[in-house]
């Protein structure tokens, strides 16, 4: 049976000057899914992930967390951010420790674990991301980059129940954004639910099973990536551009380079595979 | 004009050197990249250029004032605008308007120039409507527009902008880049430090770095047709690279790899492949 592992319904936030950031957002994220959510600067995706944990309460509308509403109490809190990781945009709202294996460690220690316990995790986490490197060097003396991947693995980690990853790739170089995207993978195989925002469409289309587009605070779109993804209307209402993959492939089909009943490809991978490769070849000469 | 002659760095109680031997000129007009794996010493570079950090051995100078020098700080600060890759870092005004008055107001402009610079600056960056809104309810990008629109107000003749683009959104970081190129048309210098070949190539020449040295330092194009050599400084090569790489045939006309977009490489091919 499918759990839904969070819930916004109505969901209506107004910052303390009256702006309405967030304006009756309906959304369903299921256990073990990969939703990516979409939009454009001031969109209200950030806004939102702070709805998540219970940082923000809205200021109409409900929360829910497998099927509860949220209680704004600060134990019901302590306990929902146990589940609730979030990564913030700015790695520099994370990072407080002196160094970078006591700031990785700070988590797992507030949970209870034990020393020994919390460098185990730690070590494994640090050699999952490449940056057992860093561990003796002083937060503050880190690059913007280096920065967020330690502001990942930090919550990582602590293994939520629901990983949420505000922009994960911004600052990242490709080498280091696709060793996060591994890790994220394997952090979703052991069982976690996973959600970031991106202004990134080829990641979203490529990893997401579910997609939503933001738009001026509110839902614009939400579904699978290839049918939100090929609504080229509404992509063009949120200034925000197809998918290479999903453009080339459309192209194709229209010259009858690919079968048309082929379901559309999700990676390039599955691009390169599709239809008869000799018959394209045979069009270039 | 901006000359680094083998410049060394190590951060201050650091051990080892985190630039080594950086030689570096950058000319009125020009537009440069910066590209490089994470902590490869692209943000050190760019403070360095302003003075924000000195060399360990070396010398940076600004149309000849140098750097080193505490006297010669203001007229190099007067010509170098310097955009740091945290928004939070340069904010300072309490409201929108008021951040971007900071910087003119700092350089003695009058009350009617600041005005001016202050419109043109937000209308540059879309944000007429948050003039009195206070910064820290701004989104992310949305900061990292205001500290991009903080530095255009300052009319710098060297725009040196850190990451400027890692929070944006396409239409947003499409249009500010059409800004930068006006701005390179005017005469002022560009150097942007980026993660993305997509942005890299609104520039006329890439500058690799990887563990603090200087990897290469090409033409835009020369740089595009060597997809090797840039993942070799952890750069991902152009989509239209890569897509000439697979079209790559044995028997079969090759592409010219210097190519950078799609309505190029379908251009080549009508000419060499199909022969239309």
């Amino acid at each position: 049976m499918t759990v839904n592992i969070l819930e916004a319904r109505g969901l209506c936030y107004d910052y303390p000057d009256g702006t309405r950031a967030l304006d009756h957002i309906n959304l369903l994220i299921q256990e073990g899914s990969r939703t990516a959510i979409l939009g454009a600067n001031g969109a209200g995706k950030s806004t939102l992930f702070l709805h998540f944990n219970g940082i923000f309460q809205p200021t109409k509308g409900t929360m829910k967390y497998r099927g509860q509403d949220y209680k704004y109490q600060r134990r019901y809190l302590q306990q929902l951010k146990q589940r609730v990781g979030i990564v913030f945009q700015n790695p520099e709202y994370q990072l407080f420790s002196a160094s970078v294996r006591q700031d990785i460690s700070f988590g797992l220690l507030n949970m209870g674990y034990s020393s020994r316990e919390a460098r185990e995790k730690v070590n494994l986490m640090g050699e999952q991301m490449g940056i057992n490197y860093l561990f003796d060097r002083p937060t503050h003396f880190l690059s913007a980059g280096q920065k967020k991947l330690v502001s990942l693995a930090g919550v990582m980690v602590m293994n939520p129940d629901l990983l949420v990853c505000d922009e994960p790739s911004a600052g990242l170089d490709p080498a280091n954004t696709e060793r996060f995207m591994k890790v994220i993978e394997k952090i979703q195989q052991q069982g976690s639910t996973v959600v970031i925002s991106t202004h990134d469409v080829n990641l979203a289309y490529s990893w997401a099973d579910q997609i939503y587009i933001l738009d001026q605070g509110q839902v614009r779109a939400g579904g699978k990536p290839e049918q939100v993804l090929a609504d080229k209307d509404t992509l063009a209402i949120c200034g925000m551009q197809q998918p290479w993959i999903l453009e080339c492939w459309e192209e194709l089909k229209k010259h009858g380079l690919i079968p048309a009943h082929q379901p559309p490809p999700r990676t390039k991978e599955e691009l390169f595979q599709l239809g008869d490769r000799d018959l394209i070849g045979k069009s270039l000469v | 004009m901006i000359c680094v002659q083998n410049v060394f760095f190590r951060y201050s109680g650091g051990s080892d050197d985190i630039l080594h031997d950086i030689n570096l000129t950058i000319r009125p007009g020009e537009f440069i990249a910066i590209m490089g794996p994470n902590g490869s010493g692209k943000s050190t570079v760019v403070k360095l250029l302003n003075g924000l950090l000195q060399p360990e051995s070396g010398k940076i100078e600004i149309d000849g004032y140098n750097t080193a020098n505490i006297k010669e700080r203001l007229a190099i600060r007067q010509r170098v605008g310097l955009m740091v890759s945290n928004p939070d870092d340069a904010i300072v005004g309490s409201t929108v308007a008021e951040d971007l008055a900071f910087g003119p107001e700092n350089l003695g402009l009058k009350p009617q120039q600041i005005k001016m610079r202050v419109d043109t600056a937000l209308k540059m960056v879309s944000m007429e409507d948050k003039r009195g809104y206070p910064p820290h309810l701004l989104s992310g990008g949305q900061k990292q527009l205001l500290s991009l629109a903080a530095i255009m107000a300052l009319e710098p003749d060297y725009f040196i902008l850190d990451e400027p683009f890692a929070m944006l959104d396409e239409q947003s970081k499409k249009k500010l880049l059409q800004v930068l190129k006006q701005l390179q048309q005017q005469g002022r210098a560009i150097v942007l430090v980026t993660h993305s070949m997509e942005e890299a190539i609104w520039a006329d020449r890439i500058l690799l770095l990887a563990d603090g040295r200087i990897l290469a330092d090409q033409a835009l194009r020369r740089m595009v047709g060597q997809p090797e050599l840039l993942r070799l400084a952890g750069v991902q090569p152009l989509e239209v690279s890569r897509i000439i790489e697979i079209l790559e045939h044995p028997g079969l006309p090759s592409i010219d790899p210097e190519l950078i977009d799609a309505e190029e490489l379908v251009t080549h091919l009508c000419r060499y492949r199909f022969h239309v």
